[in-house]
């Protein structure tokens, strides 16, 4: 996928524990904290029904990674830009991949931040 | 001043952990300590004080079933044992009267408490194993705050400060 991304193009960060989940669905600040690669792994749906969206999840995420797939947390690039981060277009592992960049490398101030994202994210999508 | 000698198990922050026990020398002390041994050894017997006590155990073996059975992304590190005895202490010496948080793994090692009203309104600690306690906390929209304190055991009073008042609100 080509192109900027928008600040209100809307990235899924794909969910494979449970463990990230409330039980009403809401998403713990884990699910966005960084890893220690300080690139935390997110994809562009705009344009995409929702089976294509799950589909990635599947064939990218889950299927590398070993695991099924729990769900989807969505958030606005607006919303990373507004905690001080960036959202870098990459094509690897696929034209629609992306990674928030910009963490502190702190993990006083990173957890924060994660929870703020967290939090804008609401209630993730299950499959 | 008689109570001030005396380390029955009870500790200042309203918890209660078996020690091995230093005290006063006079009857009042020893009264003192009889009473509140065999308040700690009720405690202990009872249903309510047995499930509390094994608390600590039953939420760690499920975070740590929860990490093995994850296939770590980008690196992310596991706890460490000193993490996982750090965030045992801290179980163990939590007032019974707190409500109990949702332990949560983070990707750098660390073992993270949630006390949690929604998702904007919550307050998390942090103990990874160097006896450093962070901790984060939305208050509302525009209102948080985030430190680290150095700790051992037990949550140091200023944080416990404030997440008492977090918990007194929700």
């Amino acid at each position: 996928m080509e192109g900027p991304i928008a600040a209100d193009e809307v990235l899924a960060r794909f969910i494979l524990d449970r463990s990230q989940l409330r039980a009403d669905r809401s998403v713990k600040h884990n699910a966005f904290m960084p890893p220690p690669s300080a690139k935390l792994s997110v994809y562009r749906i705009v344009g995409l029904c929702d089976p294509e969206v799950w589909q990635l999840g599947n064939e990218y995420v889950a299927n590398i990674r070993g695991k099924p797939l729990v769900g989807r947390a969505e958030i606005k690039a607006l919303e990373v830009t507004n905690c001080d981060l960036s959202v870098e277009a990459t094509t690897v592992p696929h034209p629609r991949h992306a990674n928030i960049k910009g963490w502190k490398g702190d993990t006083e101030k990173d957890r924060l931040t994660a929870i703020k994202l967290a939090s804008k994210a609401g209630t993730a999508k299950l499959t | 001043m008689t109570t001030l000698i005396i380390n029955s198990g009870y500790r200042a922050t309203g918890s209660w952990r078996a020690t091995n026990v230093a005290r006063g020398v006079s009857d009042a002390a020893s009264s003192i300590f009889n009473t509140l041994r065999s308040f700690q050894q009720h405690v202990v017997t009872s249903a309510t004080g047995q499930a509390r006590l094994a608390e600590p155990d039953e939420k760690l073996r499920e975070l740590f079933e929860a990490i093995e059975s994850e296939v770590e992304e980008d690196g992310a590190k596991r706890p460490s044992w000193e993490a996982y005895r750090e965030a045992y202490n801290v179980l163990l010496n939590l007032p019974v009267e707190m409500p109990r948080p949702t332990l949560i793994p983070e990707p750098h090692g660390a073992i993270a408490f949630e006390w949690c009203k929604d998702p904007q309104h919550l307050f998390i600690i942090s103990v990874n194993g160097t006896r450093t306690m962070e901790y984060a906390a939305l208050l509302g929209e525009g209102d948080e705050l985030h430190g680290s304190m150095s700790f051992s055991e037990i949550v140091p009073a200023p944080i416990r400060a404030n997440l008492d008042l977090f918990i007194s609100e929700l």
